[in-house]
């Protein structure tokens, strides 16, 4: 294992009785960047985060945090860690400046320094106006800036955060990820789950795509990307069932993948404007008319699509 | 430190809790406050009378014809008895003409009783082996009065049992020298026995089978109602104190679960707080809030409904066992129970019937079935109302040793287990 990545991963493995969640992750997060796991739910990205944040015990392998084992050494690895669990973990009957004062003093900061950090994350996260303010009376998206402010108090050298954004308005995705940029900018390395493509495309400097337990691509964006490169993504509706309509699609020529989302049809092609005829062709033979096309560049999505034949959505 | 940085912030949430707060403090204070407002006008009756009892009218009938010779007459004496005047508070007494008007009186309810005094009644009291009886005919529907007049003539013909005895005596002393019984003589000392205790009664009066008294008062008035209040409203609130304390103990021991459903557990497993402090700020939690509790119940009991709690030492014993048991039985009771949806009945059900099998709903009674007597000694609950009962009577502080031995033992033994369950599921 090499210590002088931020984050060193070798071989990790989690069984749940039969159930495989995790099964011989491997990468490294070099100091300072963003680096995502990008997956569908189920992927196992939230079991590789709890082992990496020391609330799991791997079944096989181990990690590096800053030099520390997180089986071996896990109270220290914590030390370095800021962890923003998927769910909000906060007490809604306290006030958000409880709440972080109770957070600060888990993480063993006291007195005037703790008050200090406090009005400094309410700062960071936005809600200085609102540090009075019981958590149950929150809106979502400023329960999820709270949720990330516990985790900065000690001033972690790795911040993870496990989806983040999920459930939440623009304007508030829209700060979070801001403020993940800033918290990069002075340093922080970032580990970064997400089953939304485009906020990994706009964080991260390196990617890994998780699927049924294992990573099953890796690199930078344009990378992966490239991985589709010759590919154009087409996504149509039509009038008739999409399952019905897929049927006959996957046997025209230049048609790569296929998957439905949400009665989306997406499908990677060779050559959009040689395929789009005959789709529409195939279609009208079964009786079904193309309602919507709406063409896209190769992306993380196409990716996917490529390598599981399903959506990240799915 | 981090341990009382856990258990505080679980008693801000605690006492910020409406129904929280309600169920530890409000419930007990409120059912004893209920039957206060029940029964405490009784109370305040009692404080503000002196004792009295209604006069009870009797009316006789006198056919007593006397003693064979001279004048001593038994029925005369028992009538002058029931006239005389340290009784004359108790008993109203009148002649009536006869018998037929006597019954009448009573029937309508103008007397309590009525004495019928035979003719014989003098020669029975004077004949060795007869024993001389009246009748007393009484109201169905009192108890007191007729019982009280019975009492009377009970006594007053117990006195001439002296007679009785000297005249057996003598008739014994004849058999065992082998001479015949002599009747005359008998008699003799039975009649002398008579005149003897008719002129005692005259000159000194008899001693009155009754003894009429104020209730001893201490110092001053306040001082007898608090200690009534104390008998009567003290168990009562003991009973309700314990019962929710040991729903309290069970009610912040959820907080466990309750934060691990939040998420916020996991959190703190994510910080460099080792797993064993968490688990011993959440117990912590449990201890102060019940000793909070406590200290609350007691004062405010004691300063709205005048309840004396007795040697101080003595009620802090008792509320350190109760303190530490209920804390260890909220522990393992919470141990079994995996979510929140489970703990609101399975709380409510266990600590309702612990309580119940405890004694702890039958204190206002004067004495406890003794069914609960041997189902309360398996119980925590039951060995806590034992050191408070002991407390309320103005025991002394080693007199509750035992008792706060016994709950010290079930609150270690429920601790252990419960906090073994705890860190297998959480650590």
């Amino acid at each position: 294992m090499n210590p002088s990545f931020a984050i060193y991963v070798q071989d990790l493995h989690k069984d749940f009785g039969d159930t495989y969640a995790v099964q011989g992750v491997d990468f490294q997060v070099r100091s300072g960047e963003i680096f995502s796991l990008l997956g569908p739910n189920g992927a196992g990205k939230s079991t590789t985060i709890s082992m990496l944040s020391c609330l799991l015990r791997p079944t096989r392998g181990d990690a590096l945090i800053m030099g520390k084992s997180i089986t071996r050494e896990p109270q220290q690895v914590k030390e370095s860690l800021g962890v923003v669990p998927q769910d909000i973990a906060l007490y809604p009957d306290l006030s958000a400046r409880e709440n972080l004062m109770f957070w600060g003093k888990m993480y063993g900061l006291r007195g005037a320094a703790l008050k200090a950090r406090v009005d400094e994350v309410l700062e960071i996260v936005g809600l200085t106006n609102n540090a009075k303010g019981r958590i149950e009376r929150f809106s979502g998206g400023m329960k999820r800036r709270i949720n990330i402010g516990a985790a900065l108090l000690h001033r972690p050298e790795v911040l993870i955060l496990d989806e983040p954004t999920v459930g939440i308005d623009p304007q508030s995705r829209r700060s979070i990820l801001d403020n993940v940029k800033e918290l990069n900018r002075q340093g922080m390395t970032v580990l970064y789950t997400s089953h939304y493509m485009e906020e990994v495309a706009e964080l991260s400097d390196h990617i890994a795509i998780m699927d049924r337990g294992k990573i099953i691509a890796a690199g930078t964006h344009d990378e992966l990307v490239k991985i589709v490169g010759e590919f154009d993504r087409l996504d149509l509706t039509t009038n008739q069932p999409a399952e019905q309509v897929v049927d006959c699609w996957r046997t025209v020529p230049g048609v790569q993948s296929i998957s439905v989302n949400d009665g989306v049809i997406s499908a990677l092609v060779e050559d959009s404007n040689v395929v789009l005829p005959d789709l529409f062709e195939a279609a009208a033979g079964i009786g079904a008319r193309i309602t919507s096309v709406d063409i896209q560049e190769p992306n993380l999505e196409s990716v996917f699509i490529h390598l599981t034949g399903r959506a990240l959505r799915d | 430190m981090k341990v009382f940085d856990i258990a505080f912030k679980d008693m801000l949430r605690s006492f910020r809790s409406a129904f929280a707060v309600g169920m530890m403090l409000v419930a007990p204070l409120l059912q004893t406050g209920l039957i206060y407002a029940a029964f405490g006008g009784l109370l305040k009756q009692s404080e503000n009378q002196e004792m009295s009892i209604p006069v009870i009218t009797v009316q006789v009938v006198n056919r007593d014809l006397g003693a064979p010779a001279g004048d001593l007459n038994a029925g005369d004496m028992l009538v002058d008895l029931f006239n005389d005047d340290r009784l004359q508070s108790i008993f109203a007494v009148s002649v009536a003409e006869d018998e037929a008007a006597a019954r009448a009186a009573v029937d309508r309810q103008e007397a309590a009783a009525a004495l019928f005094i035979p003719a014989d009644f003098t020669r029975a009291a004077l004949t060795p082996g007869k024993q001389a009886q009246i009748t007393v005919y009484e109201d169905p529907a009192l108890t007191f009065g007729p019982g009280l007049v019975r009492e009377v003539v009970d006594q007053f013909l117990d006195g001439f049992s002296g007679g009785q005895i000297a005249a057996s005596a003598l008739r014994e002393q004849f058999a065992a020298q082998g001479h015949a019984p002599d009747s005359a003589l008998e008699q003799q000392i039975m009649t002398g026995y008579g005149i003897w205790l008719q002129s005692i009664s005259s000159a000194q009066g008899l001693d009155l089978p009754v003894d009429i008294a104020p209730p001893a008062r201490d110092t001053a008035p306040e001082s007898t109602g608090s200690d009534q209040r104390t008998s009567f409203l003290g168990p009562v609130m003991v009973g309700m104190m314990i019962l929710f304390v040991f729903f309290g103990a069970a009610l912040t021991a959820q907080t466990i679960v309750t934060e691990q459903e939040e998420g916020t557990l996991a959190r703190m497993l994510t910080t460099p707080t080792p797993a064993a402090v968490i688990l011993g700020g959440k117990l912590a939690a449990v201890f102060l809030t019940l000793i909070v509790q406590t200290l609350v119940l007691i004062a405010l009991s004691a300063l709205v409904f005048g309840i004396n709690w007795g040697n101080p030492l003595t009620i802090l014993l008792a509320s350190v066992g109760m303190v530490i048991s209920a804390a260890g039985f909220g522990v393992l009771l919470l141990s079994f129970i995996k979510t929140s949806r489970q703990a609101g009945p399975v709380i409510g059900g266990v600590v309702t019937f612990t309580a119940m099998l405890s004694g702890l709903m039958t204190t206002g009674l004067p004495s406890v079935p003794s069914f609960f007597e041997m189902t309360g000694l398996a119980l925590p609950q039951g060995w806590a109302l034992r050191a408070f009962r002991l407390a309320l009577s103005g025991a002394a502080p080693h007199e509750v040793i035992v008792p706060l031995l016994v709950m010290l033992a079930f609150g270690i033994i429920f601790f252990m287990a419960g906090a073994r369950v705890f860190r297998a599921r959480f650590v």
